[in-house]
């Protein structure tokens, strides 16, 4: 009779025990602010209600699993490697299990449906084996733990992409303001250098010419890229508008020729034309500029001396403007990367803003058209540029190419 | 200041940039010109009123009052000649400001000589001209009168439409015609977008005056905008 009033009263005093142990877990586990305060707490919960030393395994981005540093003991040697295979494979595995029951602590995996959020080792003060109520117990326990471990995770991801979301804006409305007020003092740099060297070309010494040169060639490259970063900014806002209107490819490839004229000093320029280029539907400021940077470029990186060639020809869908040089080319892994905005490719020449090729694939897909670059069998780097040659209207819902311009 | 000096033109500075206007001003004055300052659109158009500029140049990008706006409204008193500045890729501005009586535009950022050389054009259409029947640039010349058109005193033969597009460019030399201005005179249409023909019609011009018609010299084609006869002496 005492006896049965007696395991009566263990059994209660036990589900007592229970029952606060989980009600501080939970409390614990919702109140912890930072993952670091979490597992701490759970940890020292764990310890009363287990009466054993606890570690925690989690893995790092890169799925390497570390030991937390407010675990209690560290794996044997000879342990090692079990909380790595519990978590590859979801089950537990050292002492009280079928797996490594010789191992000095018992491992759990902690799982969620969305995957496995670390490992939990267990290195019990006593022997004797856990009663089912005890593993029952250990299941709730790591069940909670990684429900917040996930739950961490989660806010920790959506809070990367908030902040993300939230630099990119603030970085466009810094680049789009500052790119204005950096172009006035930078009109103004030019503007006074040119009427100083217009001055002093007779008095000046030439060592005032030679610094007088210096600066206006600074600024005019800063103003180039702060230009550009304009111009990216514009592209990436969608706001590039293309005017399509009928161009002759003649005059557009003259233009463009003429105006890189100075660029291309150093390089022969091999144009070639097709006779009878039809009228092409496209923007002519936007083509303009998108074929003057890739002339610029192929001048910039290639070897002085060596050609460039400016094909231009058409079938019955498309206009093509290819632009290939005899320069060194480019490694395969980089010709992908090419068009990204800032990208520059390994070892290229000093002097480009990281944004030409990027200004080129916006300015032509504005206009439903495209860009690709290749290596040259022969040696050289080939750009195609392919414009439609009927008006598609209708196609690129969404895109700047339906917009007014486009129906008119 | 010496009285028989002849006057020094005026010109209206309308820009919200001082800095901008400062150097402007300085350029400005080195090369014989007088300078009045505006730092808004409102305070531009009073400064018109009272000054009577020879020129004006004005900034399309103004804080108060859009340019175009302030163009307008000097338009409607005002036969001032404008020179507009603009930046680049507002195409549909400077097209707009050339619809509306701006005698020309100039892109930031330019260079002095650039600025210079337009001033001089435009002043110079502005004169009175004494009525010539002959017009002259570089090789070209065209008699009005009789509608022969040589190129280095050797004569070329132009179609009907040649010829009204040449003269149209003639009577405007040296300023920017709109691909919507030529459209409309010499082909009665409104679509500013339809630009074939107007190309096309350039380019027989250029091969037939141009001495390399891939690089040509007369007729400058104005990205984006329309088409110029340069004026050289």
């Amino acid at each position: 009779m005492t006896a049965r009033i007696r395991s009566q009263q263990e059994a209660e005093r036990q589900r007592e025990a229970r029952a606060t142990a989980l009600y501080l877990l939970a409390a614990e586990l919702n109140s912890s602010a930072s993952l670091d305060a979490m597992v701490k707490k759970l940890v020292r919960q764990m310890e009363v209600a287990f009466d054993a030393g606890i570690a925690l395994f989690l893995p790092d981005p890169q799925n390497v699993v570390n030991l937390h540093p407010a675990s209690a003991f560290q794996p044997e040697a000879t342990e090692h490697d079990v909380p790595i295979w519990v978590l590859a494979h979801g089950r537990s595995a050292g002492r009280f299990t079928d797996n490594l029951p010789g191992a000095a602590a018992l491992y759990v995996p902690l799982a969620t449906s969305s995957g496995m959020m670390g490992v939990v080792g267990l290195r019990f003060h006593h022997g004797a084996p856990l009663s089912p109520d005890r593993r029952n117990l250990l299941d709730v326990f790591c069940q909670q733990i990684a429900l917040a471990l996930d739950r961490h995770r989660l806010n920790e991801v959506s809070e990367k992409s908030r902040l993300l979301a939230e630099s990119e804006r603030l970085s466009k409305t810094l680049l789009d303001s500052m790119s204005h007020e950096m172009r006035t003092p930078l009109a103004a740099i030019l503007s006074a250098t040119g009427n100083l060297a217009a001055l002093g070309k007779s008095t000046d010494s030439p060592l005032q010419r030679e610094m007088l040169g210096e600066i206006r060639e600074a600024a005019q490259r800063l103003d180039r890229l702060v230009g550009n970063v304009l111009e990216a900014t514009r592209v990436e806002s969608g706001n590039v508008k293309p005017k399509i209107n009928e161009c002759d490819v003649a005059e557009l490839v003259n233009l463009t020729v003429a105006e890189t004229e100075k660029e291309l000093a150093a390089h022969p320029l091999e144009l070639q034309l097709a006779p009878d280029l039809p009228l092409v539907p496209l923007d002519f400021v936007l083509t303009q500029q998108a074929l003057s940077n890739l002339l610029s470029n192929a001048a910039r990186h290639t070897p002085s001396g060596t050609p460039v060639r400016l094909v231009a020809s058409a079938d019955q869908d498309f206009l093509r403007l290819v632009v290939s040089d005899r320069g060194p080319g480019l490694a395969p892994e980089v010709l992908p990367r090419i068009f990204d905005k800032f990208y520059r490719a390994p070892n290229a020449a000093t002097g480009g803003t990281g944004l030409g090729l990027s200004l080129v694939k916006g300015f032509v897909e504005a206009q439903g058209g495209s860009v690709t670059a290749e290596n040259d069998p022969a040696g050289g780097l080939t750009f195609t540029l392919r414009l439609p040659l009927r008006k598609v209207v209708g196609e690129t819902a969404g895109s700047p190419l339906n917009s007014k311009a486009m129906h008119e | 200041m010496n009285n028989l000096e002849p006057k020094k033109p005026l010109i209206l500075v309308i820009d919200d940039e001082v800095q901008i206007r400062r150097l402007l001003r300085v350029c400005l004055e080195m090369n014989a010109y007088e300078v009045v300052e505006a730092a808004s659109g409102e305070a531009g158009l009073t400064e018109a009123i009272r000054c009577q500029p020879d020129i004006v140049l004005l900034d399309m990008g103004l804080p108060d009052i859009p340019g175009l706006s302030v163009l307008k409204r000097l338009r409607e008193w005002s036969q001032a000649p404008v020179l507009v500045v603009s930046v680049r890729y507002r195409e549909d501005d400077k097209i707009a400001a050339l619809d509306n009586g701006a005698n020309d535009y100039i892109t930031k950022p330019f260079g002095t000589g650039e600025l210079l050389a337009r001033l001089r054009v435009i002043l110079r259409s502005a004169q009175p001209q004494p009525k010539t029947e002959i017009f002259h640039s570089g090789p070209l010349s065209v008699d009005l009168t009789t509608r022969t058109v040589k190129v280095n005193d050797r004569m070329v033969k132009l179609t009907a439409t040649e010829y009204s597009l040449l003269l149209m460019f003639v009577r405007h030399a040296g300023k920017v015609l709109t691909h919507g201005q030529l459209l409309r005179e010499i082909w009665d249409m409104k679509e500013a977008d339809k630009t074939g023909p107007l190309r096309v019609y350039v380019g027989y011009l250029r091969e037939k005056l141009e001495a390399n018609p891939a690089k040509p010299e007369l007729l400058i084609t104005e990205p984006g905008v329309g088409y110029r006869l340069v004026v050289q002496t």
